[in-house]
Parts: structure tokens; C-alpha cells; sequence
């Protein structure tokens, strides 16, 4: 699996910083068990803090709470492997497994939202506007025309779609701000899985569209 | 402390789980780790809760850390942000942040990658003094006060594709002093 599609350099940044919003953050956190060029880029971005980290202000600590951490410590459960990363081709990242708690895509309950499309919502965190959730789209066909309120993240999980910025396969994602309309197209023969968060409503170009819109909340 | 001594005394607590080292740690990094997280909304209470967990976290994953992909402040720094945020949605279902951004180098990955990778604290400290004003003022606005883009572009009243432009303008300035400096 090559990654052609990566992150925005504005994205990683405020991941780096941990202001995106939860159901954003988990995209980028998918993204980046499939993508080595990315989870670099996070590195580097995380590094920027750590310097800050250096030059923050010193609040007091109380011995109390120092004796505190070395009595916890005296019973913690050391982590000495990392994390498994995703490497079979079908596998779901361990981000999305531990929220689905499930690993399989086939055995989810998926809603039918349209003509070869299904939907699963993810739960999201308070009151954090957008959609998150799972697509499914059939091989052949296409999204309705649509535009982006703010940023929205696609990242594809199985199967492939184009659109005018190209085409995007497993691993890749599609970091789209308000100026981007776009009209993807499945391609294949197998059904594409992505994984969508935005953080404003998505905005369709045709009223039909608009209409199906109101019963699948995306 | 300079970071070739934390580094030094993160090794001893990998290898050892030597607590005289780990106690030296926590001198040097939890005020500094409690100041971060009160910087960034957390009431004192929480702040001091937090800190005690991203300590405890430091000592539980020692074994994880790889001076080969990244200084210890950023390490750091990454653990106190996943556990702010967890923080902040404790009550609901929850999903550990903490994963995968610290696995082992991967051989897939470029040279290229590499040389990003191996990005040592100190050249990144003199790319902040190169980075124009209007920029580190973003920089800070994120990193310090845990704001988000459109609460920045709020703040500053700018316009929200502004507050991109600028944020890879610094990002990719910052990414270039680094390879310079390689």
C-alpha cells in the first residue's frame, strides 16, 4: 500500500497542538497507523510543544505528590512493546477498532442511507457539531456534488474513489476545507469504506440530495 | 536540565527501573508538565490529578521512548496532550488517544522521512526565533492555549483560511531550519 494523499501541513499542525476537535483527531490518528510520511510529520509537530514544554512556567510541586507518583509507580504495569501497527491490507487501524469494538467491517450494523450507500455514526464527543462516521459506497457509484461547511476529513478504508483532486485508495485522505466541491466516484469492484469526520454540515449541491441529507445527518 | 540528561536518566529508567533516576525526572519535568496543563484550562485540582497521570504514563512507557525519533520534551509533550484531551471527555465512551505515534522506525520510511525525524529539540528552539511574529503569536495560541483554528481566527479576527496559511507557513519553516541544521 503506497499513501499518494496526505495530511495538510495546517491539519497536522493542530493535531500536534491537540485542538482538533475529538471525531477529527481520531481520523487523523487512523491516517497516520497507515501513513510512515505523516506519523513523521506528527513527530515534528510534536516537537514544537516540547519546546514550549522547556519554557513553561515552573508550578510548584508538593513532596506529596511526588511520594504519591512513587508509590503508584510501584505497582504499574510497564508497557515494553508498542503498540501492533496496522500491516494486513484489510485490517481496520486499532483507533477505530477500540471505538467500533470490532475489527470487522462485514459484521457491523450498517444503515442504509441511499441507493448503494450505507451508513454507521460514530458517537462523537459533546456537543461537537458535523458528522463522524462510517460510508460505505458501492462500486460504481458516485456522491451527490457537495462542499464543506469547515474542514472535513475522508479517510478510505477499502476499496477506492476518484474525484477531480484524483484518485484515492486504501490509506489516503482527503483534507478539504469550504472552497472544495467535489463528486466522488467509486471505482473498482468492491465497495468503498471510508472513515468521515467534518465539523460543520455538509453542504450538497442538488436539492434531492439536500433532502436525503435531513434523514442521514451527514 | 539539558536533554541529553533526561535522555540519559529515561534510559536508566527503561533498563533499570531505576527510581533514584525516575525521581530526578519528575524534579525536572512535572512543575514544568503541571504549568502546561494549567496553561491549557485545566483548574488546579485537574492540573495536579493530570500531571500525577503523565508521570506515572512516563514511567509505565520509558521501555517505548526512542531518542532516534524525537526529543524527550516532545515525547512528553505528546503525553500531555492525549492525557488533556482525554481529560476533558472522561465521561464518555472512551477511545485511548495514546497510541501508535511512538512505534519503532519503520523501514518503509524514507530518507527523507528520516532526517525529519531525527529533528533535535535545540535546532527547533532557534527555528522559533526565526519565525516571524504574526506567526509564533499562532503558534503559541495553539500549543500554549489549546485553541483551535477558528477560535484563533475568532481571537484575532482573521479569516479562518488565514489562520491556516499561516500555521504551514510556520510549520514549514520550522521544518526547514531543522534540515538545515541536520
Amino acid at each position: 500500500m503506497t499513501v499518494n494523499h496526505h495530511l495538510d501541513e495546517a491539519t497536522l499542525f493542530a493535531f500536534g497542538a491537540g485542538t482538533l476537535q475529538f471525531s477529527l483527531t481520531v481520523l487523523v490518528k487512523a491516517h497516520l497507523e497507515l501513513c510512515p510520511k505523516c506519523r513523521c510529520a506528527a513527530v515534528a509537530a510534536s516537537e514544537i510543544g516540547g519546546v514550549l514544554l522547556g519554557e513553561q512556567d515552573e508550578l510548584a510541586v508538593g513532596v506529596e505528590s511526588k511520594a504519591a507518583v512513587m508509590e503508584r509507580i510501584g505497582t504499574a504495569t510497564l508497557h515494553r512493546l508498542p503498540v501492533r501497527t496496522v500491516r494486513r491490507e484489510d485490517e481496520m487501524p486499532n483507533v477505530l477498532r477500540s471505538l467500533l469494538k470490532d475489527a470487522n467491517f462485514d459484521s457491523l450494523k450498517w444503515k442504509k442511507a441511499g441507493p448503494g450507500l450505507a451508513v454507521i455514526k460514530l458517537q462523537k464527543s459533546d456537543e461537537e457539531p458535523g458528522f463522524f462516521g462510517l460510508l460505505r459506497i458501492e462500486p460504481g457509484r458516485k456522491m451527490p456534488d457537495h462542499g464543506h461547511g469547515g474542514t472535513e476529513l475522508t479517510l478510505v478504508l477499502q476499496g477506492a474513489y476518484e474525484d477531480a483532486m484524483g484518485h484515492f485508495g486504501r490509506g489516503d485522505i482527503a483534507d478539504l476545507d469550504e472552497s472544495d466541491i467535489h463528486t466522488p466516484v467509486v471505482t473498482g469492484d468492491v465497495a468503498c469504506i471510508c472513515l468521515v469526520a467534518n465539523d460543520a454540515p455538509t453542504r450538497f449541491q442538488s436539492w434531492p440530495a439536500r433532502l436525503v441529507q435531513r434523514f442521514i445527518g451527514i | 536540565m539539558n536533554e541529553a540528561r533526561l535522555t540519559n536518566l529515561i534510559k536508566l529508567v527503561a533498563q533499570n527501573l531505576d527510581r533514584e533516576a525516575f525521581g530526578e525526572l519528575f524534579d525536572a519535568l512535572a512543575p514544568r508538565v503541571k504549568g502546561t496543563l494549567r496553561k491549557r484550562g485545566l483548574d488546579r485540582e485537574a492540573a495536579e490529578d493530570v500531571m500525577q497521570d503523565v508521570l506515572l504514563s512516563i514511567w509505565i512507557k520509558a521501555g517505548l521512548f526512542d531518542p532516534a525519533r524525537g526529543s524527550l520534551m516532545g515525547w512528553v509533550y505528546t503525553i500531555t496532550r492525549n492525557a488533556s484531551i482525554d481529560r476533558a471527555r472522561r465521561q464518555k465512551p472512551s477511545v485511548s488517544l495514546d497510541l501508535i505515534e511512538w512505534e519503532p522506525a519503520d523501514q518503509s520510511e524514507s530518507s527523507e522521512d528520516r532526517v525529519l525525524r531525527l529533528s533535535a529539540n535545540e535546532n527547533l528552539k532557534s527555528a522559533m526565533t526565526l519565525v516571524p511574529a504574526d506567526q509564533l503569536v499562532i503558534i503559541r495560541m495553539a500549543f500554549e492555549q489549546d485553541l483551535s483554528q477558528s477560535e484563533i481566527a475568532s481571537r484575532l479576527k482573521l479569516p479562518l483560511g488565514t489562520v491556516k496559511s499561516r500555521m504551514r507557513l510556520a510549520y514549514a519553516r520550522m521544518r526547514k531550519c531543522i534540515e538545515e541544521n541536520q
